[in-house]
């Protein structure tokens, strides 16, 4: 039976045996043709007279108790319902003559008065307000805590309590109801014993047997008494003892009614029952007092043995007037007496809730109900302070004056708001003093961690808080990671420990919830069950999550309270409220974080693209017969895009390379220092480009997998003007030669990947001879790609074109002047690549 | 719409579901078929007061009933039924008036026509059987009434008094069956409980005379003879011409030893019967009383009045009683002559036949104890008073009883005293003041004593 339905079965439960209480109230309380009698409600053939109220017809009749109506108003009567229908069709103020049975079968006829007097009566009244008193503390614990056992089984006795109260303690009447309320209330008589017994069996904490000497060893007690040890340590066969023995009497009751042995019945249920709940009610004081004075918490034990004063004082009249003097002595006339203390035992009970949070509740009685009472006291106190004006000022003319007691009603007033907000002050501290101290550490948390920028500060101030204010033994906070981990922030360690990727136990955490116990969670993941074990082999009991607009940020985990004691419902909501601040609290502390590591990245960037420009030639090589211009414009602060002359000592060759990396930033920017290296550093060696691109090729990809550059690497040898060439990625270079009327593209290489794409990848090399006046154009993919707001590319032909328009001129003009076509091409739209060229023109 | 909307609408619509199948199930169904709620009413009515023997009041209700429904089935069956119980005569035009309409009615309603008809046929097997069908189909009182009264008549006290008491489970203000138990009680000698029946039938109807004189009746043979006549003239308060009243009294009076007074009552008695039956009942009570204070020409001159009635199958009792009084006067020859000389028709019915033969037998009982013939007395008494279930009526048991001590005194002449004892504490049993059971005990210690 899952835990609701569990719940819900209680409160039906509850709430039937409400109904049935408030139709007894109902019976004794509705004006009707009354003749005073209370009928035994299992009367067959005639109705027996139970009891007769004093002063009555009935009594005024002489009918007694022990005689049995068999006609009423010259009807027969089998059964108070015959004798119910019988009455309500009698006038009240009318004499109707009662057909009575005193001896077997002496009959007599007697006229009996009717009245319009209600059955119920002050002690009924009273009676009814205990048991009432009993449900809704009952319910009002039950609604707090349903998953406790312990105040389950309050929440039954209490139901039982209302039901034996109401139902059981009350007069018959001859309404059809009456029947199933005594039904319901001598059902009631048979269970209450066995649960008020259960109950201090298992309250405030289940008992175990101990023998003494025990502890000396395992196996050394007896087989016998270890036997006996194990059933009266709260074994399940105790228990099904404890609640067979009733129906057992009640059973051997009804065989011997059967045989038609007399069966004492005491208000209306035989007498075994009564006895038997004297009995239970005393063992079960004897187990309250083993707790009083065994509990090892010393608050605890004051609190039980508050509440065992309250239960002995409450009971041992009842079960000496109640069921000792009847059964004993056949003396039914002071059972109200024992009835009378049992108030107590609500009233102790709900004292104990108030005042020490019994059974974990925080206050039983509501602020409201408590400020209602106190209300009610003021205007007493103000209906008195009218009284003795009325009566000071009796003489005065001005006392008569309709306007004296408004003028009056104005005076007072403002007293007693003083006198209410006097009054406040200590009734909180009396019945709020928890609250207080959660509210107090509430304010100082929130002040703390509002300043706080420290996660593992915040982590730390939280822990201690939780720790000291909800008396735990241990309080550890976990925080969700960027890349999604657990991150255990322990106090008093200041390196921060990996936790496990918990995602079932996140995802279960997801949504905001209340806090809940470690127990109640059901990842479907191995490494949350995984992670959810160890936290409770380490003691914790529950976990709180930490969510921010709903995103979790963390969670709190809880170990067991010092007192051992449940977390309620009160608790729950202060874990809640502080995990609120926790989540504010790291959110602006990630929010720090983030912002530190944004300066931090952009001060490496500023770097790195400081580096990147001093790796740019600062100058161009002097040739002659050559000149130079071009430049690089990076689309982010440090750009992937690079190029360089590689010049030889003593040699007519002149080397350039561009190149091209994939990604952006100091990622990119690394790899194109590295590229440039090998490319330099294997040039030195090597002429041939096509074959200084294999080998590059295979050390770029050994550098970092997924990144390749594109590159070029052009040798241009000034003296014979020619320039041998290997391309992988890189556009090809154009070559403006006035005689040809245009720039043309130069003669692609066969193999043109990217360097680092392959690991092995057959560049070759072409060749072109160049002539005086023409312009080469070197470039990379950024000019080309560069696009306008409507993401149209500036493309080949533009370029070429720009190149045609500005070749002739000087070569820093044709630079601007291809820059300034591309640039109005982009207009406002973002740069998107970045930008490198260079032009190179045979002057010779 | 909500889940709590959906809740309430759910909770609400079982509510009224469990209201509406609790308010049919609860709901009487009716097995009488009538088109006016009103006379539906009155047949109610009608029928609680049958119940409690207020024939007119039922009548009237019936009537009223068939005014408001002229078709209504149920109402004519239970007319004729109140009619024949008053006056034993079948109302055949309404009968056949409510045969008409047989095919139109429940079944309750043609198994009572059915049984009305067969009961007015004189078919009595079918009627019973048709009676206990509507019994146990319908707990109709009709059925119960025909299966209890046949019982009575039959002499199935036990048998009877099992329907009564099923019957009153059904329905407990029921005059006949507390009347009829409360006789059936008294037969077998259990008075407190037939008082107490009585009790309950008088508590139902103050208002009528018959409960007050019936239980005149029991208490007087039960020995209770100013509780008798202080119920007894409260019936005749009720019902001055209620002339059972005034042999009950003249009962209780001889019980109680006034015997002028008794006199009196028997002959108010005597005056008040209508038939010939009824009136050799009151003269064979005036000749009783006038053999007990020995008053032979009172005796002879009830016995000439007795002579003009005229008895069912032309019984001639004079001289059986002439035997009895020659027996009482000592005369024991002439009274044995007188004896022979009585016989009784050949057609005459068994039962009567029977009974007339004990009687026969107790008076020879008579004549030969008051001949001294102790053993001859005892074996003939024996023989008559051999019991068959319980007395047939109180007359019955307290006869019975005269003659139970005159065999506990020719036991003890015989010595058998523990026999006499046994007989004497038996009549005791019955009616503990009784005249003749004291004289035996008295003789029977004086016997005693002496041997």
């Amino acid at each position: 039976m899952t835990l609701r339905t569990h719940r819900r079965l209680f409160l039906l439960f509850g709430f039937s045996a409400f109904t049935v209480a408030v139709l007894s109230l109902a019976d004794m309380f509705t004006r009707r043709p009354n003749d005073g009698i209370s009928p035994d409600p299992y009367s067959r053939e005639g109705v027996m007279v139970h009891a007769v109220a004093k002063g009555s017809g009935a009594e005024r009749a002489g009918i007694r108790p022990g005689d049995v109506i068999l006609g009423i108003n010259r009807r027969i009567v089998n059964s108070p319902s015959d004798a119910s229908r019988q009455l309500l069709g009698a006038r009240i103020g009318s004499r109707i003559p009662y057909l009575i049975a005193r001896s077997r079968e002496s009959l007599v006829e007697l006229p009996v008065q009717i009245s319009g007097k209600r059955l119920g009566d002050p002690t009924y009244l009273y009676e009814a307000t205990i048991g009432i008193l009993f449900f809704f503390i009952g319910l009002f614990v039950f609604r707090r805590r349903p998953d406790d056992r312990a105040v389950s089984l309050f929440f039954l006795l209490c139901v039982l309590f209302l039901l034996f109260f109401v139902c059981r303690l009350r007069p018959s009447s001859y309404w059809w109801i009456d029947l199933f309320v005594q039904n319901t209330g001598t059902i009631s008589l048979f269970v209450l014993p066995a649960v008020f017994l259960h109950f201090f069996l298992v309250f405030p904490r289940p008992k175990r047997l101990v023998v003494a000497g025990e502890e000396s060893g395992p196996g050394a007690a007896p087989f016998v008494a270890k036997t006996v040890r194990e059933f009266l340590s709260g074994s399940p066969a105790l228990f099904l003892l404890i609640y067979a023995v009733p129906p057992v009497f009640s059973i051997i009751d009804l065989y011997r009614q059967t045989a038609g042995r007399p069966v004492r019945l005491l208000s209306g249920a035989p007498i075994s029952c009564w006895e038997l709940l004297g009995v239970y009610l005393l063992l079960g004081l004897g187990a309250l007092a083993h707790s009083a004075f065994t509990l090892e918490n010393t608050r605890e034990r004051r609190q039980v043995f508050e509440v065992l004063l309250g239960t002995i004082v409450g009971t041992l009249p009842f079960v000496f007037f109640g069921i000792i003097l009847p059964s004993a002595f056949h003396n039914e006339d002071y059972v109200f007496w024992g009835i009378a203390p049992m108030i107590l035992i609500p009233l102790t009970f709900a004292y104990a809730i108030v005042r020490f949070q019994l059974l974990n509740v925080q206050v039983i009685v509501r602020r409201s109900l408590l400020y209602t009472a106190m209300t009610v006291v003021i205007f007493a106190l103000y209906a008195g302070a009218i009284a003795a004006a009325n009566t000071l000022f009796s003489g005065l003319r001005l006392s008569s004056s309709r306007l004296f007691a408004f003028g009056f009603f104005l005076v007072v007033i403002p007293l007693l708001e003083y006198l209410r907000r006097k009054l406040q002050t200590p009734i909180d501290k009396l019945f709020f003093r928890e609250k207080y101290d959660y509210q107090k550490a509430l304010l100082e948390i929130s002040e703390a961690v509002a300043g706080e920028l420290s996660l593992l500060r915040v982590a730390d101030y939280l822990t201690a808080k939780i720790v000291s204010a909800l008396r735990v033994s241990g309080a550890e906070m976990y925080v969700r990671d960027r890349d999604g981990s657990l991150v255990s922030r322990e106090r008093r360690d200041e390196r921060l420990s990996h936790g496990a990727r918990v995602r079932g136990l996140l995802r279960d955490l997801a949504e905001p919830e209340e806090p809940s116990a470690l127990l109640a969670r059901c990842p479907d993941d191995a490494e949350s069950v995984k992670f959810l074990n160890d936290l409770e082999s380490r003691g914790f009991r529950l976990l709180a999550p930490i969510v921010y607009r709903r995103r979790l940020m963390g969670l709190l985990a809880l170990k067991r309270k010092l007192s051992d004691a449940d977390f309620d419902a009160e608790d729950r909501l202060f874990l809640k409220t502080l995990a609120n601040q926790a989540a504010t609290a790291i959110e602006t502390a990630f929010l720090h974080d983030e912002m530190t590591h944004q300066a931090e990245f952009r001060r490496d960037l500023e770097i790195a693209r400081d580096i990147q420009t001093s790796l740019f030639p600062r100058r161009f090589p002097v040739r002659p017969g050559l000149c130079f211009a071009g430049g690089s414009l990076p689309a982010r602060v440090v750009g992937g895009d690079f190029y360089d002359f590689l010049e030889f000592d003593g040699s007519p060759r002149l080397g350039f390379v561009m190149g091209d990396v994939s990604g952006k930033s100091i990622p990119a920017s690394l790899l194109m220092v590295a590229s440039r290296e090998i490319i330099y550093a294997g040039s030195k060696g090597i002429e041939d480009p096509g074959k200084l691109f294999r080998e590059s090729n295979r050390r770029i990809y050994e550098i970092k997998k997924r990144m390749f550059v594109a590159l070029g690497y052009f040798l241009i040898d000034s003296r014979t003007l020619s320039m041998s060439y290997a391309i992988g990625g890189q556009p090809l270079p154009m070559l403006h030669r006035p005689s040809n009327g245009g720039p043309q593209l130069l003669e692609p290489p066969t193999f043109r990947l990217p360097l680092g794409a392959l690991r092995d990848v057959p560049y070759d090399t072409r060749e072109v001879y160049l002539r005086p006046g023409d312009l080469l154009f070197f470039y990379t993919d950024g000019l080309t790609e560069a696009m306008d707001s409507e993401m149209e590319p500036f493309g080949e032909e533009r370029l070429m074109e720009s190149l045609a328009r500005h070749a002739c001129g000087e070569l820093e003009n044709t630079a601007q002047g291809i820059l300034s076509d591309v640039r109005r091409h982009v207009g406002d739209a973002e740069q998107y690549d970045d930008m490198t060229f260079m032009l190179m023109r045979v002057t010779k | 719409m909500t889940r709590r909307t959906k809740i309430l609408i759910g909770g609400g619509a079982i509510l009224v579901a469990a209201a509406a199948a609790a308010a049919f199930l609860l709901t009487p169904r009716r097995t009488v078929t009538t088109t006016s709620a009103e006379a539906y009413q009155e047949y109610l009515h009608g029928r609680e007061d049958y119940l409690r023997w207020y024939f007119r009041e039922a009548r009237g209700h019936y009537e009223s009933a068939l005014e408001k429904d002229p078709h209504f089935v149920m109402a004519m069956v239970e007319l004729v039924n109140l009619e024949y119980k008053e006056s034993h005569v079948v109302n055949r035009p309404l009968l056949d008036r409510a045969q008409k309409d047989r095919d139109l009615v429940t079944r309750r309603e043609r198994l009572a026509l059915d049984l009305t008809r067969a009961f007015a046929a004189d078919k009595p097997a079918e009627a019973l059987r048709l009676a206990r069908v509507l019994k146990d189909d319908y707990r109709d009182p009709l059925g119960y009434r025909i299966l209890c009264e046949a019982a009575v008549n039959d002499g199935r006290a036990q048998e009877a008094d099992a329907i009564y008491r099923e019957w009153l489970k059904a329905d407990p203000n029921n005059a006949s069956a507390y009347n009829d138990m409360g006789y059936s009680a008294a037969y077998q000698g259990h008075y407190p409980e037939a008082i107490a029946n009585l009790k309950r039938y008088a508590f139902m109807a103050p208002d009528q005379a018959n409960p007050f004189d019936s239980l005149g009746e029991i208490y007087a043979a039960n020995g209770q003879y100013d509780l008798a006549i202080e119920n007894l003239n409260r019936a005749l308060q009720i019902k001055p011409d209620f002339y059972l009243a005034f042999d009950h009294l003249g009962m209780a009076y001889e019980g109680k030893g006034d015997t002028a007074q008794a006199r009196e009552y028997y002959e108010k008695y005597y005056a008040q019967v209508k038939n010939d039956m009824d009136r050799f009942h009151a003269a064979n009570q005036l000749l009783r009383l006038a053999l007990r204070d020995k008053d032979f020409a009172r005796a002879r001159e009830v016995l000439r009045r007795i002579a003009a009635q005229k008895l069912p199958y032309d019984i001639d009792p004079v001289p059986l009683l002439e035997a009895q009084i020659l027996a009482y006067e000592g005369k024991n020859t002439e009274a044995r002559e007188e004896l022979k000389a009585f016989a009784l028709p050949a057609k005459s019915d068994p039962k009567i036949q029977k009974y007339v033969n004990r009687i026969v037998q107790l008076a020879e009982g008579r004549i030969e104890f008051n001949s001294g013939n102790y053993e001859e007395a005892a074996g003939i008494l024996r023989e008559a008073l051999k019991k068959e279930g319980s007395d047939q009526s109180l007359e019955d048991q307290s006869m019975r009883l005269r003659y139970q001590a005159m065999l506990a005194r020719a036991e003890a002449h015989l010595g058998n005293f523990a026999q006499a004892e046994r007989l004497v504490a038996d009549n005791r049993r019955y009616n503990p003041r009784q005249r003749e059971t004291e004289e035996a005990a008295a003789e029977i210690d004086r016997l005693k004593s002496k041997s």
